[in-house]
């Protein structure tokens, strides 16, 4: 805009209008008739003293209007005139205030802060600033709100101009517990402010800008394709690049407001699981701790309730995470429990559940169709079956040998692992059996030997199962290659207990032979072996070990560390369902598959706070699938059927990456929100910086009053005509 | 009464009707009308306020039975105990002429309103008017003579009071009439017959002349002047005209002289809705019938000080003749002749 510009340019084209008298006067005038009259003596005289000011009358009328036309063309095209900011001279505004309520903002005031007596929380400081923006605007001007916490939310959908439901709106907001999606929140006002027809538009960002969010949103975090890049948001020369630059439309102003400028220091509970047969049977509980913070943390109680464990007490140092453990001295009624971090700034992170169900050792099929063995003369099955309960008292796993028949048996699979060695085949019933066991939570540990053939389980097996395919076999001559097993994720459950971090290596052996897979679009390599060879591979329960595992192509079983592997992988595969829903967190989907006739429909979810919504009750094959909208609250929610049985229960905790509070770097800020955005430091007040930003006025009213006056100047001018 | 005008076609605003074979043979009409207008007037027991005018006394006489006893001069009567009558000298003998004025203003004719009925030219009207007063004064044995003019004296009938000098002076005024139509027409359908040097545009009036073509113009003050020193012996001088005359000193001038010579005088100022009442809203080229000089005029901003000033002469007038005794007499061609000449006679009888 320059120093004069109009908002509705368009109607400027009704300045052609004004040529309308003029074309009037000139062409549509009727020529003068001829009068007979008996003398000219008085009108001889009369004109000779008036025909000066009629002409100048006759010309004033046409200027007037013209002018009047054009006057009106003018005001409707809504000119401003732009100058210095004052109280005076400002002019209409469309303002969209985006409040981060995502629970980081939950986070207390630190003791040093100033506005600690005025705000508990920064949310309580987030809306000071809120109200801040709003005793800025004026009658004249129209105001959005909109709550940035995932789901991102909005009161109106169109500005209003009422500051007092603004005001009650901002009051209204509470933390929500997930985290903050600034990027959808600018993408919903920026087509609102496009389309407002006043001299300025404004967004004001009021936020704690927290690294982690900006970092996933210049990385590309908005998908392409989504809302945000189609509208621009995100900028298409830096996509490629990774960082993100924000176009905001024409005329559209950015203020980022935070809400604190110092690091806040937080523990936060990443992770929390249950193994089942751990310690001796009741099981325990393991939640991973993080220090977010600087300071180290030491001493800090956690404490499981119900109280069916002692309090662990624990030490972080910063930037690190460790595990604390409790074992249960019995089980939680409820079926759950939930893990409780002493106090720091940020409460909600300390808190987080999982669900415990039954404490049983695992049940397991191992499955072989006879044959040679490896290690003992029991043959492969009976191998890893000795492997998994040494002293055949089931203190660890239930493991019963069955033949590929036994997978096809109408009854099912009872089991909650089924470990394959070496089958060559599998009847097609048994192929869908498996199937419909994964489906419901199974977990299936597929190892490799000689009797496998890779293109029958490519073709039979494993894409039926998984997106896992075998691909070359590598075969070293002799007592094989030393090879190194090293896990990719070290923290996937199958190396819980090793306490290796990524790179470190599990074991070594010797390996004859070596199946080359490739993992799908759906799985991912958890471990490989030196020579970056894929060793362990998962897809969604189903897991494949890529050599043998009863040493018929390796020397691994004679390893220290084979046998907490093999106990380590099954554990995991056994404690799958249970661990995915330990996964959820808010925002989650809430989906369970149940045998048929487990479940007395209609189902109901039942949240932490006791609501309850409809589950939908899907049958397929021989289960029944049920799933519920997404979760809102974290905690334990339950599905109970009609007798009041709870048939499912799901563990939802708050998404951990939230709690780390690390601010954004204003280079990082910048390089997300443009360099047209001004950044509001702490102290300053938003009343002077934003004063400084609007400027100008608009002058339709002035000139449709100037429109009103020159009619009523061409009314009396042209009334001597009207009257004669 | 008839509505019919002297024109014989009601409604009818062709200035041509003067030259139709029936009308100007028709000069019988003319007596006719007048004679009917009188008579209605006569009929309705109205006097002649003109009976006896003269006041001059000459002798007495022995009352005879049916003498009006108002004549009866009651001092003889006191002194001699006898009834004597007054004769005047004039006592039969009221001379009246009738000056009418026929210059070029004195044709226009404007439309009528819509709804109304046409209204004849100021000179037909006078005519009209003129010769009903003419039948009334003959048919009380008093004498009437013509006088036209318009930049000069064009006619003089002298006064007389036989039938036969009546049929004259309907002669003379239809004749005049033609010839003040000489020129064929005096509205703007028929201007540009009458004026074909105006219609080219040159504006330029020619030269007054009794006798050319076209309109004539006006001088009614010098005119006026000229026939108060040749109206022998005193009598009743009744003038029509539109008093389109710039000067008019000049024509109360005139008035002045008429009452010097101890003329009774009666001003019928005659004029058109038109010119009285400026009822035009568009602009539009304005043409002097006389001069043919053009105007553009915007109406509605010469309404109101046109109306101005026509209002001043009329006051002026109106005052003047006040002020010399000289009977002063607006008329508007809308209003029937006969109508005018009924209400001015009443307020003559009223005033006698």
């Amino acid at each position: 805009m320059g120093p004069f510009a109009f908002l509705n340019a368009l109607f400027l084209a009704g300045l052609a209008a004004a040529a309308l008298p003029i074309l009037i006067h000139l062409f549509a005038r009727r020529p003068a008739r001829d009068v007979v009259f008996p003398s000219l003596e008085y009108l001889r005289e009369i004109a000779s003293k008036r025909v000066r000011r009629v002409r100048i009358k006759q010309w004033l009328l046409l200027a007037l209007r013209v002018a009047i036309i054009a006057l009106f063309a003018i005001a409707m095209g809504r000119p401003v005139l732009q100058g210095n900011a004052s109280d005076l001279t400002r002019g209409s505004s469309t303002v969209a205030i985006i409040l981060d309520n995502s629970y980081s903002l939950g986070a207390s005031l630190p003791m040093d802060d100033p506005r600690q007596g005025e705000a508990g929380a920064l949310l309580d400081a987030a809306k000071q600033r809120a109200e801040e923006v709003l005793g800025l605007m004026t009658d004249e001007d129209r105001g959005l709100l909109v709550l940035a916490g995932r789901p991102v939310s909005a009161p109106f959908q169109t500005p209003v101009t009422s500051l007092g439901l603004l005001s009650q709106e901002i009051a209204r907001a509470e933390i929500v517990p997930g985290r903050a999606d600034l990027g959808a929140a600018i993408a919903q006002v920026t087509p609102v402010l496009a389309q407002a027809r006043t001299m300025n538009k404004e967004i004001f960002v009021i936020s704690d800008f927290q690294q982690q969010d900006l970092e996933d949103w210049a990385k590309g975090a908005t998908p392409r394709g989504t809302l945000a890049s189609r509208l621009g948001l995100i900028g298409e020369a830096y996509a490629d690049s990774g960082v993100a630059a924000l176009v905001l439309p024409e005329g559209v102003r950015l203020y980022l407001v935070p809400v604190r400028t110092t690091a806040i220091d937080n523990v936060s509970i990443e992770r929390v699981r249950f193994d089942p047969a751990g310690s001796g049977g009741r099981g325990r509980v393991v939640a991973t701790v993080v220090n977010h913070g600087v300071e180290p943390v030491r001493d800090r109680l956690a404490r499981l309730i119900p109280e069916v464990a002692p309090d662990a007490v624990f030490s972080v140092v910063p930037g690190g995470r460790t595990d604390v453990e409790f074992v249960l001295s019995q089980l939680p009624s409820e079926g759950a429990v939930e893990v409780r971090l002493g106090s720091d700034l940020l409460e909600y992170d300390n808190r987080a559940w999982v669900v415990t169900g039954e404490a049983s050792t695992p049940r397991v099929w191992v499955v072989s169709d006879g044959g040679v063995g490896g290690a003992g003369a029991s043959g492969g099955a009976e191998f890893i079956a000795t492997a998994l309960d040494p002293l055949g008292g089931g203190e660890f796993f239930q493991v019963r040998t069955v033949g590929p028949d036994a997978l096809s048996d109408p009854a099912g699979i009872d089991a909650q692992v089924v470990v394959m060695l070496d089958v060559p085949r599998l009847s097609d019933q048994a192929v869908e059996s498996l199937g419909r066991f994964r489906a419901r939570g199974g977990g299936i540990l597929i190892a490799l030997g000689e009797r496998t053939d890779p293109r029958y389980y490519n073709t039979q097996v494993l894409s039926k199962l998984s997106s896992i395919e075998l691909r070359n076999v590598v075969r070293d001559e002799g007592a094989g290659t030393y090879r190194t097993l090293r896990p990719i994720i070290a923290s996937h459950p199958a190396f819980a207990g090793f306490g290796l971090g990524p790179g470190e290596e599990l074991g070594s052996a010797r390996y004859r032979q070596i199946i080359e897979a490739h993992a799908g679009a759906d799985a991912r390599v958890l471990a490989e072996f030196s020579g970056n060879l894929p060793a362990v591979v998962e897809d969604n329960g189903v897991v494949l070990f890529t050599s043998s595992l009863d040493g018929s192509w390796n020397d691994f079983p004679t390893s220290a560390s084979f046998l907490p592997f093999v106990h380590q992988l099954v554990r995991s595969l056994a404690t799958r369902a249970g661990a995915d829903r330990a996964a959820l967190v808010v925002g989650s989907v809430l989906e369970a598959s149940l045998p048929q006739g487990a479940v007395n429909p209609p189902v109901t979810c039942v949240d932490p706070l006791d609501g309850r919504t409809a589950v939908q009750t899907t049958p397929i094959d021989a289960l029944t699938r049920l799933r519920a909208p997404a979760t809102t609250l974290p905690g334990l929610h339950r599905f109970v059927d009609d007798s009041g049985r709870t048939v499912a229960a799901f563990a939802v905790n708050l998404d951990p990456t939230e709690g780390e509070l690390s601010l954004a770097s204003t280079d990082l800020r910048t390089r997300v929100f443009g360099r047209a955005a001004q950044q509001i430091a702490a102290g300053e007040t938003i009343t002077r910086d934003l004063l400084e930003g609007r400027y100008g006025r608009e002058l339709w009213r002035w000139i449709l009053g100037l429109v009103l006056l020159l009619l009523v100047a061409e009314t009396l001018l042209a009334r001597g005509r009207a009257l004669a | 009464m008839s509505k019919t005008t002297a024109t014989g076609r009601a409604g009818t605003a062709d200035p041509r009707r003067f030259l139709d074979p029936t009308v100007v043979g028709g000069l019988e009409r003319l007596d006719l009308t007048a004679r009917l207008v009188a008579e209605g007037f006569l009929t309705g027991l109205h006097k002649s306020p003109y009976h006896g005018f003269s006041v001059e006394f000459a002798e007495h006489r022995q009352y005879m039975p049916g003498d009006p006893i108002r004549h009866v001069d009651w001092k003889l009567f006191a002194k001699s105990d006898r009834y004597y009558i007054k004769q005047y000298e004039e006592e039969t003998n009221l001379r009246a002429y009738l000056l009418i004025d026929t210059s070029g203003s004195m044709l226009f004719q404007s439309e009528p309103a819509p709804g109304a009925a046409a209204h004849p030219s100021k000179l037909r009207y006078s005519i009209s008017l003129a010769a009903a007063l003419s039948y009334l004064l003959v048919q009380q044995q008093d004498a009437v003579g013509l006088l036209t003019f318009s930049d000069h004296v064009h006619r003089l009938v002298p006064a007389r009071s036989s039938a036969t000098h009546l049929r004259l002076v309907y002669r003379e005024m239809e004749l005049e009439a033609r010839r003040a139509l000489t020129g064929k027409g005096i509205t703007e359908k028929t201007f540009d017959d009458v004026r074909p040097d105006v219609r080219s545009g040159s504006g330029a009036a020619p030269a007054a002349s009794a006798e050319t073509a076209g309109p004539r113009t006006t001088k009614i003050g010098a005119n006026l002047d000229f026939l108060a020193d040749r109206i022998p012996r005193r009598g009743l001088v009744m003038i029509m005209s539109d008093l389109w005359d710039r000067d008019e000193a000049a024509v109360l001038r005139a008035l002045k002289h008429f009452r010097h010579r101890q003329h009774e005088v009666v001003l019928f100022h005659v004029q058109d809705p038109a010119e009285a009442e400026f009822p035009y809203r568009e602009e539009g080229i304005f043409i002097d019938v006389e001069t043919g000089e053009r105007l553009n005029v915007l109406p509605w901003e010469a309404a109101k000080e046109y109306q101005r000033m026509l209002d001043a002469r009329v006051q002026n007038y109106k005052r003047a003749c006040a002020e010399q005794n000289i009977t002063y007499e607006r008329v508007l061609t809308r209003t029937p002749y006969d109508v005018a000449l009924l209400r001015f006679l009443e307020k003559r009888q009223r005033m006698h």
